[in-house]
């Protein structure tokens, strides 16, 4: 089960993305999030209508109107712009996230299912120990602990998320095993090491990918979360959960400024994983049926 | 009747794995937070600590001495509730967490109640009427919970319902400030007014405690009815349901004895990993909705990175999920015969 | 002659799937009388489960279409009825024995509950004003009757504590207990080793004779159905090719499928010599040939076979659909 094997794999994903509108809509947003955070990286404070940390008392409170899409938070700075710069932020923190959580996952998972054994034991032990804890609290936990930064913040959620990875890679291990290919390479005499290097990583990673992509949403929710608390990037940064907990004591007077960050939010998320389903139907050979 | 020895023996079988998944989270925080951290004397000081603080935190905490020596402290002083003082309230952690346990346990179960008293019924009609109006309108329903982030339902709650409509007039804390609330008898502020016979002070704890528990509920509302709906859809195709109606029965005996009973088990077991998300979603909403709970301690406590109570905290959910799931594991066994084998 | 218990008439049922038009059944007549066990014989994909699920309304409809045809018991047209009425002739009119005895009890009750509920159904419509305690002492005794050892505390167990042979045992003590005029077993011993196939086949006769039920007794064996049938009816691709009583299908088999598929079961005589196989392979359902759907695998083949499609002619006591008669 390698990642788009043949171009067959390549037609079905866009059918299937073709046929269910929902999915083409979670792709689109999953592009359009990072085409924006690039753009965001590339071109800086040009690339929005107004400089996202000016401050302007006059203009503060403002509700959402032409000029300003999201209204002016209290500062009187324009919430549209500070939500467009604060993309890259969680981009980058939620990529960090699932990418080495990912890969350390994926490799102490398939070790664990290929090796069996005493080391499988052992090694599920100590995933089902940091699974049972409640995920959010952890990474709240570890982040305070390291202190405030979004460094801090990736690493605080790579403690919580890798389980899950090593968990899925194990299983597709343990499957391979008795993969018909696998016994062959034995048979020619192939080391451990080189069999597990060649055919049953390299095989664990497209379910692997198809998760990550499904969990980029929930990485960007539990960096919302932790940024909310304030553990994440610091002022003067804009940053969306952030963004949301300031605006809170004026919600009664001017909602815009911390509900409009959550839709974002919310918007963001909704379409990694209506993405991640999409692909998910297309790799799951149940579902192919 | 026959089944109870083998479900003796399971419990016991579970209890005794519990204990030693509680040992060894017990273990894994102490490796993250004494050994992997740097600097754990500065983290457990604050802040705003004094040179003298830290080395003062350092000997007591025996960070000197060897690891086996240090873990061995470490399970004493958990064990005799020893879990630190919070350096920003100058309180210790212990009867903090112990003072807000009740009103955490009381929303979560608040929320627990919505999960399952509507996600069942939501699960099992989107299955039976699939595809149609009402399944369509649950799946995007859960889609949108999935993806919420804690905090926005919970201000738009507060928002509209407060502020907007005044359908609450009040949403801070657990009951109105005009109102004692009732004599302690299990914590519960709803239950223990009810159980005195205060009928305002359960009105208005009632009141209080049903914006935050729907925003808390969200998330796992949509899980729930959405497992419950694949549970039966696939309950409904088996075998055992085409017994059932070759034999005659009604459709509705069918789905509802034969089919839904089947379809219960996976949610069952799904209830403590809810209860997960629950605890780490209080963390917020009950910040927003001034809850006087460990949810609220704990965000207060991240907002001034106190570490000592975010670690207590951390402690405390543990062993709750840790519970739960033997709650659970117990509650299939009765349900599932075959389980207790 | 008696009034049939169940006439099926040109029943043509087909699925629409992704791979095409897949024609269950295709006009397939039978009648079963009062009484009577027939025995409904044909290789794996022939349609014999089709026709057992169109009998007793269980067919997937959407993906099923009944085309034509027609399935009359007791003088109604089931096909015609809504799943109102359909569910009032399971269990006391028609009654069904699956294959897999695993799956098809409820793992989460006892057997006993199950068998009880079955006997309720019946007790419910006859209103005999049954009682649980009488409907749990019959259940037992119908756990007896069907050879399952300490039938008390049997009733109390769950499915997964039983033998394979011990839970098809159960199944046709539910099947039978609400007194069905027809019971339908499809493919009912195919999961169990040969001792407990033959201890089966053996309690079936003999119960249903108590009960004077008829049978529709579904196998790919021949010679599990020769052990059991009044009557055997032959299928191929989802027609009836050959019907009769038994002894005449056996020893007067007319129809070249039947003869070739009773020569492919080695007998004494061919120890040392290679196993018997058709030609050929039985084609999809999806691509029935045109006329007579064996022609390409007979060794008779004329070349009107080809074309015309032969329907069941009346030949020497038994019918067949060969155009050789």
């Amino acid at each position: 089960m390698t990642l788009f094997q043949d171009r067959k794999d390549i037609v079905l994903t866009l059918r299937i993305l073709k046929r269910d509108p929902l999915a083409a809509v979670g792709a689109m947003i999953a592009v359009a999030f990072c085409a924006v955070a690039a753009a965001v990286v590339l071109f800086g404070n040009r690339l929005v209508p107004y400089d996202p940390t000016a401050i302007n008392l006059a203009l503060a409170f403002q509700p959402p109107s032409i000029q300003h899409l999201f209204g002016t938070d209290n500062l009187g700075r324009d919430v549209f712009s500070r939500a467009i710069i604060a993309a890259p932020v969680d981009a980058e923190i939620a990529f960090m996230i699932i990418g080495v959580s990912s890969l350390f996952g994926l490799v102490f998972g398939s070790v664990s299912g290929f090796l069996g054994g005493y080391v499988d034991d052992v090694f599920m032990r100590i995933t089902d120990l940091f699974l049972a804890f409640p995920s959010l609290v952890l990474a709240i936990a570890v982040a305070v602990a390291l202190g405030p930064g979004v460094t801090n913040v990736i690493y605080a959620n790579i403690v919580v998320w890798w389980p899950v990875y090593a968990r899925l890679s194990r299983a597709g291990a343990l499957s391979l095993n008795q993969a018909q290919y696998v016994d062959a390479a034995r048979l020619t005499g192939l080391s451990r090491f080189a069999i597990l290097l060649k055919h049953i990583i390299p095989n664990n990673v497209s379910p692997i990918l198809v998760y990550g992509t499904l969990d980029l949403g929930n990485a960007i929710l539990y960096a919302s979360v932790l940024s909310y608390l304030g553990l994440g990037a610091q002022p003067p940064q804009p940053e969306w959960g952030r963004m949301v907990f300031d605006g809170q004591i004026y919600l009664t007077g001017a909602w815009w400024i911390s509900i409009l960050p959550g839709v974002i939010i919310l918007i963001i998320a909704l379409g990694f994983n209506l993405l991640g389903d999409a692909l998910r139907d297309v790799f799951d050979p149940r579902y192919r049926k | 009747m026959i089944p109870f020895p083998g479900l003796v023996k399971f419990v016991v079988k579970r209890i005794l794995f519990t204990v030693g998944l509680l040992l060894g989270v017990v273990a894994i925080a102490f490796l993250l937070f004494r050994v992997v951290i740097p600097d754990p004397a500065r983290v457990w000081a604050g802040p705003r600590a004094s040179q003298q603080t830290i080395e003062a935190l350092t000997i007591r905490f025996h960070l000197n001495a060897p690891l086996y020596m240090q873990f061995y402290y470490y399970l004493i002083e958990l064990i005799h509730g020893d879990w630190g003082v919070s350096p920003i309230s100058g309180q210790p952690v212990f009867q903090s967490l112990i003072q807000y346990f009740p009103a955490t346990a009381e929303l979560t179960a608040a929320a627990l109640i919505l999960t399952i008293a509507l996600g069942i019924p939501l699960g099992v009609v989107a299955a039976t009427h699939r595809n149609k109006a009402v399944d369509h309108v649950s799946r995007v329903t859960s889609l949108i919970g999935l993806a919420s982030p804690p905090f926005l339902l919970a201000l738009i709650l507060q928002f509209v319902f407060v502020f907007y409509l005044r359908i609450f007039p009040d949403s801070s804390g657990r009951i109105s400030v005009f109102i004692t609330p009732p004599p302690q008898v299990t914590g519960f502020y709803t239950i223990d007014s009810l159980i005195a016979g205060d009928w305002p002070a359960f009105v208005s704890s009632l009141q209080h405690i049903v914006l935050p528990a729907v925003a808390l509920a969200f998330l796992t509302l949509g899980l729930m009815s959405r497992l419950v709906r694949a549970s039966m859809l696939e309950a409904l195709v088996s075998d055992y349901v085409r017994t059932a109606k070759a034999k005659g029965l009604m459709r509705r005996i069918v789905v509802y004895k034969h089919a839904l009973r089947n379809a219960l088990t996976q949610p069952v077991t799904a209830i403590a990993v809810y209860v997960a998300y629950l605890l780490g979603g209080s963390v917020v909403v009950e910040n927003i909705f001034s809850w006087p709970g460990i949810g609220r301690y704990a965000a207060q406590a991240a907002l001034n990175f106190d570490f000592p109570a975010i670690l207590g905290t951390t402690i405390i959910f543990a062993v709750c999920v840790i519970v739960m799931n033997l709650v659970a594991d117990i509650l299939l066994c009765v349900i599932d015969p075959r389980i207790r084998l | 002659m008696p009034e049939p218990v169940l006439q099926v008439n040109d029943l043509t049922v087909a699925f629409e799937t992704f791979e095409g038009k897949y024609s269950a059944l295709n006009g397939v007549d039978l009648e079963i009388g009062p009484s009577q066990i027939m025995g409904l014989v044909g290789e794996s994909g022939c349609g014999k489960s089709s026709l057992a699920l169109a009998a007793i309304g269980l067919l997937p409809v959407p993906p099923a279409k009944i085309l034509h045809g027609a399935i009359m018991f007791k003088g109604e047209n089931l096909l015609e009825l809504t799943e109102k009425d359909v569910e009032k002739v399971r269990g006391t009119g028609i009654s069904m024995v699956f294959q897999e005895p695993l799956t098809s009890l409820n793992p989460l009750f006892t057997i006993g509950s199950q068998i009880t509920e079955a006997i309720e159904v019946r007790a419910g419509r006859e209103n005999s004003g049954e009682t649980k305690t009488s409907a749990q002492a019959e259940g037992i005794t119908w756990l007896k009757k069907v050879g399952l050892p300490d039938p008390e505390r049997a009733f109390h167990r769950y499915p997964h504590e039983l033998s394979g042979g011990m839970r098809q045992r159960v199944m046709i003590a539910m099947a039978l207990s609400s007194s069905p005029t027809l019971m339908i077993a499809d493919e009912p011993t195919s999961a169990l080793d040969v001792t407990t196939q033959a201890q089966i086949l053996k309690l079936t006769r003999k119960l249903v004779e108590e009960v004077k039920a008829s049978v529709l007794f579904i196998s790919h064996d021949l010679a599990v159905v020769a052990q059991i049938a009044d009557r055997v009816a032959v299928m191929y691709t989802g027609m009836i090719v050959e019907e009769g009583p038994a002894i005449e299908i056996f020893t007067n088999t007319l129809h070249p499928y039947t003869q070739a598929l009773l020569a492919s079961y080695p007998g004494k005589e061919s120890i040392n010599e290679p196993l018997k196989v058709i030609p050929g392979q039985v084609p999809s359902l999806t691509r029935i040939p045109q006329g007579c759907p064996f022609h390409p695998r007979c060794s008779y083949a004329k070349e009107e076979c080809r074309t015309e499609r032969p329907r069941l002619k009346e030949v020497s006591g038994h019918r067949v659909a060969c155009l050789l008669y």
